[in-house]
């Protein structure tokens, strides 16, 4: 029953904007390798929930979090691990695709340049692979050295995935990845969240109810900053326990 | 303000669509019954009439239940309403043909004029009877412990099924001259068992679609 694998525990985690508090004692323990999907409506917390797996709300000023997020047993928010090394275990992908000004080989080379040393050769072989495992190598591949923000829309959340995991994260963090994205890239980009939780740990937060049950082995609610229901995704949306999550899913809110 | 109220109209529908359905079915198994005890073959003509209407209304419900699935791609208790309509939709068309299979019997019945005395099925007749109303009221009452009666009362059915074969055989050894008129007996027996093991599903699928549990195969 204890022996279970979590790659993240949350513990107690509250969270401000200032004096506003918006989580409230959120606890969720997230399997390792496996897609953990977390939804609910608007405003009810699950961005800035994920926002505290990497800590990039230290970025802006007057936010901040209480509790625990034990990685691997480590609490992140102690300030025991270096920001810079957890963004690079912790990887993030956001609802806008966000390529760097640069080519689309850059675009992933730059961040390999800044965590590790690397031959040439070595670089390109992680870009290609990496591009690989985002889907996306057989529509860039021809055109590796051009600017990245001619690429679509779909290709460059792809990029961005790709980006995210050349740097070999651990865990991934996907916020609406998909929600500016057509069904047939959205397609591709699940196919690729797949493939990629063999390796990865993914959490990804949707509005998309059919995408999380599609993708997600695991399912959190939110509503009002606080988890109503955490289960196997299967259950959550044959038979959830909790009727606040029976009314969500089934669209009978508000 | 009511984001539902298009569902709500296509559940409405739906409902209304088994509720036809249902008692379609029930008459006409009724009649069959009526059909072989009153040796009625008009009556039993009326059941044969009436089961291409069942298999109609059927499809109907079929494709309307694969409508809403595509359109509106229901969850939780949405998504288990849907897929126990499709199922109970299933076991009322097979119903129908069961009372079908009894009224085919009930003309051969009808026709032969013997003197001998025919099994007395009232007992069973009743059980069924009750066995199918149950069933019914428990899908359309969303009623478990209904469901649970009827789920309970299949073996006392099954164990009459069982006792008229052993009667009629018991018949026929000693005396074969009839024994045209009981095999249609027998027919009738098996079919109102597996009346019985239809609505023995029905009152599963009202306890998946209330509880979210499947509770087939459970039995000891």
């Amino acid at each position: 029953m204890t022996m279970e694998n979590f790659k993240l525990e949350v513990r107690n985690l509250n969270f401000f904007y200032g004096r506003h508090q918006t989580l409230f004692d959120n606890c969720l323990s997230i399997r390792d390798k496996s897609v953990t999907a977390i939804i609910g409506p608007s405003g009810c917390g699950k961005s800035t929930h994920l926002r505290t797996y990497n800590r990039i709300y230290d970025l802006y000023k007057g936010q901040h979090a209480t509790g625990e997020i034990l990685l691997d047993g480590l609490n992140i928010l102690s300030g025991a691990v270096d920001p810079l090394e957890l963004r690079r275990r912790i990887g993030m992908i956001f609802q806008k695709p966000t390529p760097f000004p640069m080519s689309v080989y850059d675009n992933i080379a730059w961040p390999l340049r800044l965590h590790f040393r690397l031959a040439k050769s070595e670089i390109s072989d992680r870009v290609q692979d990496a591009l690989v495992r985002a889907a996306l190598w057989d529509e860039v591949k021809e055109k590796l050295h051009a600017s990245a923000q001619a690429l679509s829309g779909g290709q460059q959340q792809r990029l961005c995935i790709a980006r995210a995991i050349a740097v070999e994260p651990e865990i991934l963090l996907m916020d609406e990845p998909t929600s500016a994205i057509d069904p047939v890239v959205t397609l591709k980009i699940e196919d690729a969240v797949r493939e990629l939780k063999k390796h990865f740990t993914i959490v990804i937060v949707t509005h998309n109810m059919q995408q999380a049950a599609r993708l997600s082995d695991y399912t959190a609610f939110f509503y009002q900053g606080r988890i109503v229901e955490y289960d196997r995704t299967e259950i959550i949306f044959t038979n959830p326990n909790q009727k606040q999550t029976e009314d969500y899913i089934t669209g009978r809110f508000g | 303000m009511n984001m539902k109220a298009h569902w709500n109209r296509q559940i409405d529908e739906l409902n209304r669509m088994m509720a036809s359905q249902a008692t379609a079915v029930e008459e006409s198994v009724q009649n069959a019954i009526r059909a072989v005890t009153e040796k009625n073959s008009e009556l039993a003509v009326a059941v044969l009439d009436g089961d291409d209407i069942i298999d109609e209304y059927e499809v109907r419900i079929e494709e309307e239940c694969l409508k809403v699935l595509a359109l509106y791609q229901p969850v939780a208790s949405d998504l288990r309403f849907v897929i126990t309509l499709l199922k109970v939709n299933t076991e009322l068309e097979r119903i129908g043909d069961l009372a079908t299979n009894m009224a085919k019997r009930a003309i051969h019945i009808a026709k032969v004029h013997s003197h001998e005395e025919l099994p007395d099925f009232s007992a069973m007749f009743m059980e069924v009877s009750n066995c199918l109303k149950n069933a019914l009221d428990a899908f359309f009452c969303r009623d478990c412990s209904k469901a649970e009666a009827v789920i309970a009362g299949d073996d006392a059915i099954d164990k009459r099924h069982h006792d008229n074969i052993a009667k009629i055989v018991e018949v026929i050894k000693t005396n074969p001259t009839n024994s045209d008129v009981l095999f249609d007996f027998l027919t009738v027996s098996r079919n109102l068992e597996r009346i019985a093991d239809s609505c023995t599903n029905i009152g599963e699928d009202v306890i998946y679609l209330e509880q979210g549990i499947i509770v087939r195969h459970q039995r000891t």
